[in-house]
């Protein structure tokens, strides 16, 4: 047992102890102050949240209170606790099962492989904990302070915090294994991982999609649907997660008892999981490093096409796509967003229209109404100008929400590594490298965001939007793409992150993509509500606030490259 | 004519430790140098500056054929090919994509590189092995795949930092052949290594490092002259290294 714990708290510093460290060490206190000024960031950023939930916490008791069903509301609560862990906990199970590449050290050391599945699912835990605590306290602080509990009610929730994530992780962390052990004989290891992740994204968004729903609904059916019990989607959720029913009930006053099954029904979930999973498991992730290879002799014709001169740019910038997209863990983790984005949105968007209107064609009919209004609408005036804000503003806003997901750029140094010396011991100066490494970056943005958003424009001018506005909005998105990948670029440039044991860290826990996201969304919402602000206050033409965004924005892109050219030279010779 | 040149060489970690302590040193054209020295001598830290890797404390200069590191450093990179001692880039990339990535970075032209993969594979026996990607390489192999690709621009200078680790009894035996005809056409090679008998078979000259001074430069016969007749090479080792 000792050993266990051991291991596992290796395992936790390992994996999250250094999330918060870039740089090569120099300047230690500089960091720490940004790291300060980080997490203040993100407290900010997730106040509003916090509060809303609270304020959902509160307003729910008051609601279903009156109707004496409070223990809905509860129960909800912890459904989608469960649901928000198997949704998140997979890709999380995934990096810390499978991608770790730390399986090949434990193996030698003397530990029982219950042992060490137990420890990798320990770390995965007290992470879904910090997730769903998130969630769970501010909804059952403003449940519990308007219901006036007692001490009780407040360790009860303590505990469930702690052991809810563990069925739905349990669930979670299996369907991979079997996932991972079916794809075993796969030659292609990181197509299947990516393929896998691609899957398991589309299955969560399914499940986001359906509690979509859920949370719609009115308080009538939503009570309906709580107590129509077996067939209803909660139904469904209290079969999944047996042991939720008792924690609900030990919440809203049922007695000890209730907490004993709870807890002893997640104690069996885990008994059983570490059983079956310590067979499963080993037998996948040992293949994980394995690669195909062919061993065969390259013939006339093949070389031809292999060996084949071409300038030194294009060669880097292959070379930086080819180690990109190569790797399950980078592709992953940078670049993911970006060629799926638009089915994202549009698939539920879809699907939801469907289930909304009952058939497909009552779908066509509806299109066929928006066209008419589309055709309808007015060349000037007011309404007109609202459009073609809307064209720009959204493109606008899609550029700087997935184009600050693009982390290519954010972290192109940091992923060289130990590596990095190679920069420094070709005859390639530094610009031409950044100048590859950017393009690396930019080329999947700029075909990825605008150049989607130019084909959805498109579509929409064939229905009847005004054309300027959509070229107008596809050039706004294209200079906000040169601008944001220079500055990701140019932050990992000052610090990037050489010191890294695996491909993992050197993204995941890479505090440049972090920051690049979190002030490129400032400074995108504060330019776009500057822009918005000035449209409504002044009445000012959107073309004419559209182009003069343009021209802001490509004078940031011009000061921003050369930014980053003047910096390259003087940083990277500083590299040691 | 001197092939590298250092002088007043100093390089500081840290700010406080001093790895390699103002190094006067020159190679000479035509000649095989080994680098030899203990464990934290400060072998790989040299070869990182002289590559341009690391910077050298102010005050020293580095030439590599005739161009200084830091006033020319593209002009003076094109001069040497390096293999470090980690060779662990480029894992993803095939065999034949690295090398070809290789000679387009130095510019070899289409028909000089299509010979020297094919010579150099053949030597190496790495024909099989070239379509697949690198992390499927053994040690030994990955080892081979830099050397391959450091030279494929037939520099003037190798530059290789325990080149011979890892590598079976034929494969070190080819790549000691290609060092020879590589000093034996004028050209020069410096490589670093713990192996004394490579040193004493294979080197023109050796250089002995200990704490980042350079103890000992010159051939392996005047060395042996200053000490007692049937002394071996690694009890002379031994005592001029010894922490006096
Ligand atoms: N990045 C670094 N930061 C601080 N000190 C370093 C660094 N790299 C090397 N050193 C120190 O510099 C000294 C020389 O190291 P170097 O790697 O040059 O030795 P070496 O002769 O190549 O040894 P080996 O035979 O083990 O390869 C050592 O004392 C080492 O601890
Ligand atoms: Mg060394």
């Amino acid at each position: 047992m000792r050993k266990f714990f051991v291991l596992a708290w290796t395992l936790l510093r390992c994996g999250m102890g250094n999330a918060m460290s870039t740089g090569t060490g120099k300047k230690k206190k500089k960091r720490n102050l940004s790291g300060a000024a980080l997490w203040l960031l993100v407290a900010v950023c997730l106040l509003p949240m916090l509060a809303m939930l609270f304020q959902g916490g509160r307003a729910g008791y008051g609601m279903l209170a009156a109707t004496g069903q409070e223990g809905l509301l509860l129960e909800l609560i912890c459904f989608a606790g469960g649901l928000v862990t198997l949704v998140f906990g997979l890709p999380y199970i995934l990096t810390v099962f499978y991608m770790s590449g730390d399986i090949q050290n434990l193996l030698p050391l003397p530990l029982r492989p219950a042992q060490i599945v137990g420890a990798k699912f320990v770390v995965v835990w007290v992470y879904e904990i910090l997730t769903t605590a998130v969630i769970f306290l501010p909804l059952f602080l403003g449940f519990g302070i308007e219901a006036g509990a007692g001490l009780s009610f407040w360790l009860i929730t303590l505990i469930g915090i702690l052991l809810v994530p563990a069925v739905p992780m349990a669930y979670a962390a299996l369907a991979s294994m079997i996932f991972m052990r079916l794809g075993k004989a796969a030659h292609n290891k990181s197509l299947l991982t990516t393929l896998g992740t691609i899957l398991l994204l589309i299955v969560a968004m399914g499940v986001g999609m359906l509690s979509g729903q859920m949370g719609n609904m009115d308080q009538e059916s939503l009570v309906a649907l709580v107590l129509a019990g077996h067939n209803s989607l909660v139904g469904i959720l209290s079969r999944l997660f047996p042991n939720l029913r008792f924690l609900v009930a030990a919440l809203t006053g049922g007695g000890a008892w209730n907490l004993l099954i709870f807890a002893g029904i997640t104690a069996g979930f885990v008994a059983l999981f570490l059983l079956v999973a310590s067979r499963l498991y080993f037998g996948g992730v040992l293949t994980m490093s394995e690669t195909s290879s062919k061993r065969q002799r390259i013939t006339a014709k093949e070389e031809e096409k292999l060996v084949r001169r071409s300038g030194v740019r294009a060669a880097y910038l292959k070379k930086e796509f080819r180690l990109l997209f190569r790797s399950p863990t980078y592709f992953l983790n940078c670049a993911l967003m970006l060629p799926i984005w638009p089915f994202l949105f549009l698939v539920p968007m879809g699907i939801a229209l469907v289930m909304e209107l009952g058939s497909l064609s009552e779908v066509g009919e509806l299109l066929g109404i928006v066209r008419g209004l589309l055709q309808e609408l007015p060349s000037s005036g007011e309404e007109a100008a609202l459009v073609a804000g809307i064209m720009m503003l959204s493109a606008y806003g899609v550029t700087v929400f997935i184009g600050s997901t693009n982390l290519i750029c954010a972290t192109a140094i940091s992923r060289e590594g130990e590596g990095y010396m190679f920069m420094k011991y070709i005859p390639l100066s530094y610009r031409q490298q950044m100048q590859a490494k950017l393009l690396s970056g930019l080329i999947p943005g700029l075909l990825c965001i605008s150049g989607y958003l130019l084909v959805l424009l498109l579509i929409g001018v064939a229905l009847g939007l005004p054309l300027a506005a959509a070229l107008l909005a596809v050039a706004l998105s294209v200079a906000l793409n040169v601008g944001m990948n220079c500055f990701q670029l140019w932050r990992d440039l000052c610090r990037p992150k050489l010191t890294w044991e695996n491909e993992q860290q050197a993204v995941k826990q890479n505090l440049n993509a972090t920051i690049t996201l979190f002030v490129l969304w400032a400074l995108g919402l504060g330019l776009g509500a500057l822009a918005v602000w000035l449209f409504g206050r002044f009445e000012i033409s959107p073309y004419l606030l559209g182009g003069g965004l343009l021209l802001l924005l490509a004078a940031l892109d011009v000061l921003l490259y050369r930014l980053l050219m003047q910096g390259a030279e003087r940083k990277i010779q500083a590299y040691e | 004519m001197s092939m590298i040149r250092l002088e007043h060489i100093s390089k500081t970690y840290a700010g406080t430790h001093k790895a390699v302590d103002d190094m006067n040193w020159e190679i000479q054209e035509g000649t095989i140098t080994g680098f030899i020295g203990p464990n934290g001598a400060g072998k790989t830290t040299t070869l990182k500056m002289i590559t341009g890797i690391l910077e050298p404390d102010a005050g020293g200069s580095i030439t590599v054929n005739g161009k200084d590191i830091r006033r020319e450093p593209l002009a003076a990179k094109r001069q040497f090919g390096f293999v470090s001692d980690s060779p662990d880039n480029f894992l993803r990339l095939k065999g034949i994509e690295y090398l070809n990535f290789m000679g387009d970075i130095y510019q070899v032209p289409t028909q000089e590189r299509k010979e020297r993969i094919a010579s150099y594979a053949a030597r190496f026996e790495m024909e099989d092995a070239l379509k697949d990607r690198i992390l499927s390489y053994s040690h030994g192999m990955r080892q081979k795949i830099m050397v391959m690709g450091a030279l494929i621009h037939n520099p003037a200078i190798w530059i290789l930092d325990e080149p011979l680790t890892g590598l079976d009894p034929k494969s070190a035996f080819a790549l000691k052949e290609m060092m020879r005809e590589h000093a034996d056409a004028g050209r020069s090679v410096l490589f670093s290594t713990h192996v004394l008998e490579v040193a004493e078979k294979l080197c023109d000259q050796i250089a002995i490092i200990n704490r980042g001074r350079i103890v000992y430069k010159g051939t392996l016969e005047e060395l042996r002259g200053q000490f007692q007749e049937g002394e071996t090479l690694e009890e002379i080792f031994l005592s001029i290294t010894k922490d006096a």
